[in-house]
């Protein structure tokens, strides 16, 4: 009978020692952590200062040091090196110093100024004609070499419209040109648009259809740098064009390409860009300095922490498509050094949480209000980062239209206006009860909202529904990929949910009608891929969208624009409520410079180093 | 000279589990957690928050971090400015139901599967273990995040049978652990068919039903009993790994594994909404993992030696 306990011990004494040992690190783990915590919270006094205090825009750098190399690191890779696809910031960071579309922008600088051309377009009286005059004695990098003719533009132009090229935007913004296709081309094609002529080497005229502010404005678009017909149309001719992988330069700089043209050295997809001078450009013929001897793009920075680091230790330069990760940001914001490389650069366009008017409870206006009113913008932004991640939104055009006129149709107003923008919960119950709910709480079935299953989204989307359930509402949330949000369920009409609170719009130029056409008239709503995700559809706002595309002065297109800020804003179909900044950080040994009409990815063409 | 007394399986079990100290505070920490998520709400009410009331004002303004212990928020707040306090006590609740309820289900067709297997041997025995050497070859965490992706979504599936959070996250880890008490009973009921016993039942002229659940069932109460201890924690770190993935319990519920997720990115900033849940987690699983090793000692002690 009391044999058992002396064969018993070994076992509970070996768990004895599990359970120390066990203790002991759960002990050290705590302790560790609590110390780093303490390291954290004695820089608390300094971390104030932090928030709107950044380093402002740096002057252009005029009188730079030549020669060198700079390192980039990216998190990702291009779409493509072709001109006529391109259409995302990293890809613009590339092609904006390779290639010379009819107009661009200096560093630091979101004004447009002439790039190839020799000045800002001529328009017709009635507004459908459109010229262009081109500089002489810009050339093709090598194997091309040639010098660039306007007839260079024109197919560079008509071959964004065939479905082997699929530009992006073409159809948006060039389909007023006469002759040109309403959908892209079957592929591969070869499409042909009358509206562009070319009546000698360096002009161009545009006959279009109506007379559109979004067409000029978009001539600073990449489909617009010249690509030459000869050397290219092989590559146009496959099932998706291998143009990009043979790409040759008109800017100062090229992708490293062997004696065929093809790119392959200087970029493997995954792994690096590797960026050398253009031996066949003039410095004459350019605004760009083109300080720099070689740009290395190293890609696969995908830890935002090491990628901070690299810069901050001198191994790499800037970070170019990825921010550094709050954390960081945080520790960067309080040493007066490190601060003084990092600049937080507005990024034009918004988020907004879209409320999908086609069904109930959202069709009914005054309860979209109510929404409008108790929505906690303050820690919506928190999620995000704070103050630091940019400006509380409160109608759709961003700060950076401020001044061009836009207030005087009635644009930049907040008609939801809250005590710290933290939402006003007594407003949006009078909504509520003007709507018919008694006590102003919300009855009625579940709502459904689709958001993103990784942070920061996924914490916004936990603040939208702690908000709706403060004036009743039940809301079931259903979080998946970020990628999955959009093609399944918000850009899919048949499926939207009632709340998509993850969703966004950045400009493709710096022209109202980017920002306000696409996601809110009534006619981009499609079965699938669909951009307006409120699924507005206001007659009287798609006429004066229709109305206010056509026209080009500059005053009357503010005062069109602004009042449609103003009118999409109070329908409250969607809700803004962040537009943003983008974090670059340089390091030490490089004199900054930003394509600030970037999200201020670094501009290549202007950085020196020290 | 003492008398000898003659004592029962129970009072056997419960002399040599008494004098097991370690399995002894196991137990005590156990039925500690147990009330713990029992009284939750009661609990919370008199010292905490609220478990998805969200106070952005305790966040850092400038960053938007989380900040820490205090006398307000004993376990500091989250990134969204909720009490880590009341989520580590009501996500007890969740790892226990799932643990409690996931095991039964596992336990209920692992015993009847692998009772029918190794009692009738021949074809019956082929297909059922066959069937659990094909379930064991999957890797278990793959299906398991197929099954609660498929589910997670819209309105389930099967028809809306299974709901997606708890609901998903149970059927899921029930159809992924119940082949290791399978094989095990499998096995004990194959060697128990064998014995003189079952033989003389059978010779009696006793039915099959009746030979499973009267001679072979009582036989099988100890291992039963110390697998089902062992598999709780396996349970609760599931569920964890599940909510960690994504595709658990929904927020805004609180779950130890989706807490330690959503942590981990602000770690260097808020250590205390990892290291909260991440010791409520350990110490658990600890707890439940020696308490069945005390169990299994306590019950069969020439397993020890």
């Amino acid at each position: 009978m009391h044999q058992h306990s002396k064969t018993r011990l070994p076992a509970p004494r070996r768990r004895i020692v599990t359970l120390l040992l066990v203790v002991a690190t759960a002990v050290t783990f705590v302790a560790v952590a609590g110390l780093l915590a303490g390291c954290g919270s004695s820089k608390k006094t300094t971390s104030t200062a932090a928030g709107g205090n950044v380093t402002p825009v740096p002057p252009l750098n005029t009188n730079g040091k030549k020669g060198g190399s700079m390192t980039i690191l990216l998190a990702g890779d291009v779409d493509s090196m072709d001109p006529g696809y391109a259409y995302y910031a990293l890809d613009y960071e590339v092609v904006y110093v390779t290639q010379r579309p009819l107009y661009g922008y200096k560093a630091n600088s979101n004004t447009v100024i002439p790039d190839l051309a020799t000045a800002m377009p001529t328009v017709s009286k009635d507004g459908k004609t459109v010229t262009v005059h081109i500089r002489s004695g810009v050339h093709y990098s090598p194997p091309v070499n040639r010098e660039v003719t306007s007839a260079d533009v024109k197919y560079a132009i008509e071959r964004g419209f065939a479905g082997n090229v699929a530009n992006g935007y073409a159809t948006s913004y060039f389909a007023v040109l006469q002759g040109a296709p309403k959908a892209l081309a079957s592929t591969p094609a070869k499409v042909s648009i009358p509206g562009i002529e070319t009546p000698d080497k360096t002009t161009l005229v545009f006959h279009l259809t109506q007379p559109s502010g979004a067409f000029i404005g978009a001539l600073v678009m990449p489909l617009t740098a010249p690509i030459p017909e000869e050397y290219a149309k092989p590559f146009d001719a496959a099932a998706s064009s291998t143009y990009g992988q043979h790409v040759v330069a008109t800017g100062p700089y090229m992708v490293a390409n062997d004696a065929s043209g093809n790119v392959k050295v200087g970029w493997n997809p995954g792994t690096f860009i590797h960026l050398v001078r253009n031996k066949n450009w003039n410095a004459k013929t350019d605004f760009r300095p083109a300080y720099l001897d070689t740009i290395n793009y190293k890609e696969g920075a995908s830890d935002p922490t090491v990628m901070t680091r690299q810069i901050l230790a001198k191994s790499a330069d800037a970070n170019g498509d990825a921010p550094p990760s709050p954390s960081e940001l945080r520790s960067i914001l309080n040493n007066p050094t490190q601060k003084k490389q990092l600049f937080f650069i507005p990024v034009s366009g918004s988020r907004y949480v879209a409320l999908n008017t086609t069904k109930p409870p959202f069709d009914k206006l005054l309860v979209r209000q109510a929404v409008a009113y108790v929505l906690d913008r303050r820690a919506m932004r928190l999620t995000r980062g704070g103050p630091i991640d940019g400006t509380i939104a409160t109608h759709f055009l961003d700060p950076s239209f401020a001044g061009l006129g836009f207030e005087a149709g009635g644009g930049f107003t907040n008609p939801f206006p809250s005590k710290n923008d933290s939402g006003d919960v007594a407003k949006a119950k009078e909504m509520l009860k003007k709507a018919g709910f008694a006590n102003g709480m919300f009855k009625g079935a579940q709502v459904t909202m689709v958001s993103d299953n990784t942070p920061p989204g996924s914490n916004t989307a936990k603040v939208v529904a702690a908000d709706l359930r403060k004036i009743g509402f039940n809301v079931k949330n259903i979080s998946v990929l970020h990628q999955t949000m959009y093609s399944k369920f918000c850009s899919v009409p048949k499926n939207a949910p009632n709340i998509c609170p993850n969703v966004g719009w950045l400009q493709d130029f710096k022209d109202a009608q980017t920002i306000l056409d696409v996601p809110f008239n009534g006619k981009s709503i499609a079965p699938a891929n669909s951009s307006n995700w409120p699924q507005l559809n206001d007659p009287k706002i798609n006429a004066a969208m229709e109305a206010a595309a056509k026209l080009t002065d500059v005053k009357a297109r503010a005062d069109a624009w602004g009042k449609i800020d103003k009118e999409v804003t109070l329908t409250a179909a969607a809700v803004p409520w962040v537009w943003e900044n983008f974090p670059t950080l340089f390091s030490s040994r490089v004199v900054p410079q930003l394509q600030t009409w970037n999200e201020g990815a670094p501009d290549v063409a202007w950085i020196s180093i020290k | 000279m003492e008398e000898i007394v003659g004592r029962g399986p129970l009072q056997l079990f419960w002399a040599r589990f008494r004098e097991d100290k370690v399995a002894l505070a196991s137990f005590g920490i156990v039925v500690f957690v147990a009330l713990v998520a029992i009284l939750a709400p009661w609990i919370v009410k008199l010292v905490a928050h609220p478990p998805n009331a969200q106070y952005p004002d305790l966040l850092d303004q400038n960053f938007g971090t989380p900040t820490g212990p205090s006398w307000n928020m004993l376990f500091g707040v989250d990134t969204v400015g909720e009490d880590v306090f009341s989520r580590v006590l009501y996500g007890a609740r969740v790892s226990l139901e799932v643990a409690l309820i996931a095991t039964f289900f596992s336990v209920l067709i692992g015993v009847v599967l692998g009772m029918i297997a190794g009692f009738y041997r021949g074809v019956v025995d082929t297909l059922v273990s066959r069937f659990l050497d094909v379930m064991l070859a999957f890797p278990v965490l793959l299906l398991a995040i197929g099954i609660a992706a498929a589910c997670s979504l819209g309105n389930g599936c099967l028809g809306g049978l299974v709901q997606p959070g708890l609901p998903t996250v149970i059927v899921t880890i029930t159809i992924v652990n119940w082949t290791y008490i399978g094989r095990i009973i499998r096995g004990q009921v194959l060697s128990l068919r064998e014995k003189e016993f079952v033989e003389a039942a059978k010779a009696s002229g006793a039915k099959d039903s009746t030979i499973l659940f009267r001679e072979i069932l009582p036989n099988l109460v100890a291992p039963i009993i110390v697998y089902s201890t062992l598999i709780i924690p396996s349970n609760i770190l599931f569920e964890a790994a599940l909510s960690y993935l994504g595709v658990g319990i929904n927020p805004p519920q609180a779950s130890w594994g989706e807490m330690i997720a959503e942590a981990t990115p602000v770690f260097n900033t808020a250590w205390w909404f990892f290291a909260f849940p991440g010791a409520a987690l350990l110490i658990t699983c600890l707890a439940f993992n020696l308490l069945g090793d005390g169990i299994r000692d306590a019950l069969d002690p020439r397993e020890a030696q």
